[in-house]
């Protein structure tokens, strides 16, 4: 069937009553800042979440600002325009799902000023998961033009969300992205017939590079409606084969080494072969870069610049008193130490900054690497099988490794998961067993100098609990969980701007959240200790003390991770613990009630009640294991 | 309708095509799960190339429109197909 009869009477149809929309209504439920901090979220992310009221609707020329909804397929580049668009960064990953809420930033152009909205991807406007339903809604609610991004390598399937949106008749543009990788796959399109068939002007780009954006700008004026009608879902597809047949030119082309890269990665041996050699490959760059930084970098900013500089103040302040513990800390022998003074200004930064930071940058420049290659979507893939075993599906191993450097973005990026059922087990598996790069570099710098074989102890007994307990989850709770249906994208050379940017967002992200609270944490404890409270509450500890063999101020660094659990770590360290206790207080922290940053999200992403339960999961679990680690050493001993 | 399906080739479970073949979408299953298939480009007439199957009930992994998708297995179970003896994804 063609649509070429219809024409005349699409014609008619009347689109004024688009243009007026009342953008009042539309901020006061969405209004966010793009690269303002956001009251409700954690950890800086630029979210959609209400952070931001100034969003003005016309210009001080009183020009009315133009809203612009960028939309699309998942993974075909939107947050990429978006960030060439207006400058502002919005992490883009080679996988589906990277934005579930959506960002705003502005342009202006040839003196008209446009409101970009990065609206996330969805394959269709029949919402089949939550990132559809927001993008339905926001295209609901209403803009004046709806820049529509289409992945040039598959086509067919991103007309399929083209033409529902088209039909609605909002004034569009057709952006065909990554038109490098389509040429590379040997297919051709024909913008100028592209734009005859739809009736909207197209343009291609590539996002990465900035090829076409100017293009794009240039399309945002000529923005029209398209004479395409509402049509039925078989109808719709008829006319998409026979757009694709009239633009679209396969040229058949060998195979690459790229093609056979991408085969060997899913195939059931050489896959998990390679995934094992990914991951172990991946540790070990962490643990080099994150080592080599500490030894190359930060413990000679330590020990060369910001010790003497302390040692000065600690004369200025006489060596002892109020002020100096609190700032510098006690002196060990007459010296600073850095791990067992304890002062804000010495312990407090050198766990942050010589401890925690270089593996913090070293953990989201690998993870931002694969992500960018899109080797994720291959481990989904691989671990499907497992996952399903603990009421998951393959793709939650994205979280997963998110969780591994901060919960908090872990647990948001649930969200690409279907069901609430596997929200919930995803969530709580991560805020149990799932130990953040902070803690893990605690883990590392301080119980790895006892043995390896004790930090060996704490993984596989985290690792034991996030099987055992995601497979009792999934059997009491009811429901099933839905299956793994995802589109792998190809494998890319990252850009290396957008991986920049993307580290410089993250680990500033880390540094701007992360540095009060351990701060804070170093205070706390420091005023626990002066003050002689903890003598009082050590009885109350008792029991705990007994069951995991921990003194009461190992319990009281355990209760004080709920700040950070890395301070935790260090609160541990001046303790003179045997490396056995260690382990029990370790575990017991990284399983216990989560930090405040994850509590916050938790409940944002769970609700109150879900929240409660899932942190009296973490706290049974937590006890129960530590109970059991205790007697397994006790045992062990005898 | 009976006698058609007679001359129709026999369709089978995505599960149970051979790994490496060619096959033509034949249905997919009804509900939430075959909108989600949809929206990967799947639909009857569709022509596919199966990659892999994973073992222990892994997801079934097909090549569709040029780039690799992955099935969970009960879904995959739930798509039937017709092999087509011509080994190509064009036409």
């Amino acid at each position: 069937m063609s649509c070429h009869g219809l024409f005349d009477i699409l014609k008619k149809r009347k689109t004024d009553d688009r243009n007026n929309v009342n953008l009042d209504d539309f901020e006061s439920n969405t209004g966010c800042g793009m690269g303002i901090h956001c009251s409700e979220c954690p950890l800086s992310f630029r979210c959609s979440h209400n952070g931001n009221k100034d969003v003005s609707k016309t210009t001080k020329s009183g020009q009315k600002i133009k809203k612009v909804l960028l939309m699309g397929n998942p993974n075909v580049g939107k947050s990429a325009i978006f960030s060439r668009l207006t400058g502002l960064h919005a992490i883009s990953s080679n996988y589906p799902g990277t934005t579930v809420g959506f960002l705003e930033g502005s342009v202006s152009i040839d003196g008209e000023t446009y409101k970009l909205i990065d609206v996330p991807g969805a394959y269709t406007l029949d919402p089949t998961n939550e990132a559809e339903e927001v993008a339905r809604r926001i295209l609901d609610e209403g803009g004046d033009i709806v820049v529509i991004i289409a992945d040039a390598t598959a086509l067919e399937r991103n007309l399929y969300l083209a033409l529902q949106v088209l039909e609605k008749g909002y004034p569009s543009v057709l952006v065909l992205n990554m038109v490098d990788e389509a040429r590379h796959k040997g297919i051709h399109i024909d913008l100028q017939t592209l734009e005859r068939e739809l009736g909207i002007p197209v343009v291609s780009t590539v996002a990465v590079t900035g090829e076409g954006i100017s293009a794009l700008k240039a399309a945002l004026a000529k923005a029209r409606p398209s004479f395409i009608l509402p049509m039925g879902k078989d109808e719709r597809w008829l006319l998409i084969g026979d757009i694709i047949m009239r633009s679209q030119q396969v040229t058949h082309r060998h195979h690459t080494f790229r093609d056979r890269l991408e085969d060997i990665s899913v195939h059931p041996v050489s896959g998990l072969i390679l995934s094992l050699l990914v991951i172990g490959l991946s540790f070990y760059a962490i643990r080099t870069i994150g080592e080599g930084l500490i030894d190359y970098v930060f413990d000679p900013l330590f020990d060369r610049f910001w010790g003497p500089l302390l040692a000065s103040l600690s004369n200025l302040l006489g060596g002892s008193g109020f002020l100096h513990d609190i700032l510098i800390g006690h002196l060990i022998d007459g010296n600073l130490d850095w791990e067992q003074s304890f002062g804000i200004l010495s312990t407090g930064l050198y766990v942050e900054f010589a401890m925690v930071f270089p593996y913090i940058i070293s953990f989201y420049l690998i993870l931002s690497l694969l992500e960018d290659i899109g080797y994720l979507p291959r481990l989904a893939v691989l671990f499907d099988a497992l996952l399903h075993r603990i009421g998951l599906h393959g793709f939650a191993i994205v979280p997963t490794l998110l969780g591994l450097g901060c919960n908090v973005p872990g647990i948001l990026a649930t969200r690409v998961l279907e069901s609430e059922r596997e929200r919930f087990i995803a969530a709580t598996l991560i805020s149990v067993a799932v130990p953040c790069a902070g803690l893990q570099a605690m883990i590392f710098g301080a119980i790895g100098s006892f043995g390896m074989r004790y930090v060996v102890v704490i993984y596989a007994s985290l690792f034991l609990v996030w099987l055992i307990l995601g497979y009792v989850l999934n059997k009491i709770l009811s429901g099933q969980s839905p299956e793994l249906i995802v589109e792998i994208p190809p494998y890319r050379l990252p850009s290396f701007r957008d991986l920049g940017l993307k580290l410089w967002f993250r680990i500033s992200g880390f540094l701007l959240e992360a540095t009060p609270l351990v701060l804070i944490g170093i205070l706390i404890a420091n005023l626990v200790y002066s003050s002689g409270i903890l003598p009082l509450i050590s009885n109350f500890l008792k029991p705990a003390v007994y069951l995991l063999g921990l003194p009461p101020e190992a319990i009281g660094a355990i209760l004080l991770g709920f700040l950070r659990k890395d301070v935790a770590v260090g609160l541990l360290l001046p303790l003179g613990l045997t490396p056995q206790q260690l382990i029990v207080a370790t575990v017991v922290l990284a399983m216990t009630f989560p930090c405040i940053a994850t509590f916050v999200v938790l409940f944002k992403e769970l609700g109150a009640k879900r929240l409660l339960q899932s942190i009296i999961i973490m706290i049974s679990i937590a006890i129960l294991v530590g109970i059991t680690l205790n007697s397994l050493f006790s045992l062990m001993i005898t | 309708m009976l006698a058609r399906k007679c001359d129709d080739q026999e369709s089978m479970s995505l599960i149970l095509l051979p790994n490496g073949k060619y096959a033509e979408i034949a249905s997919l299953p009804p509900g939430q799960c075959g909108k989600r298939l949809e929206a990967l480009g799947l639909r009857p007439g569709k022509k596919i190339k199966k990659l892999y199957g994973m073992p222990f009930c892994g997801p079934v992994t097909i090549e569709i429109d040029g780039r690799q998708a992955a099935i969970g297995y009960m879904a995959a179970s739930r798509v039937t197909v017709k092999l087509v003896e011509n080994e190509s994804l064009e036409g």
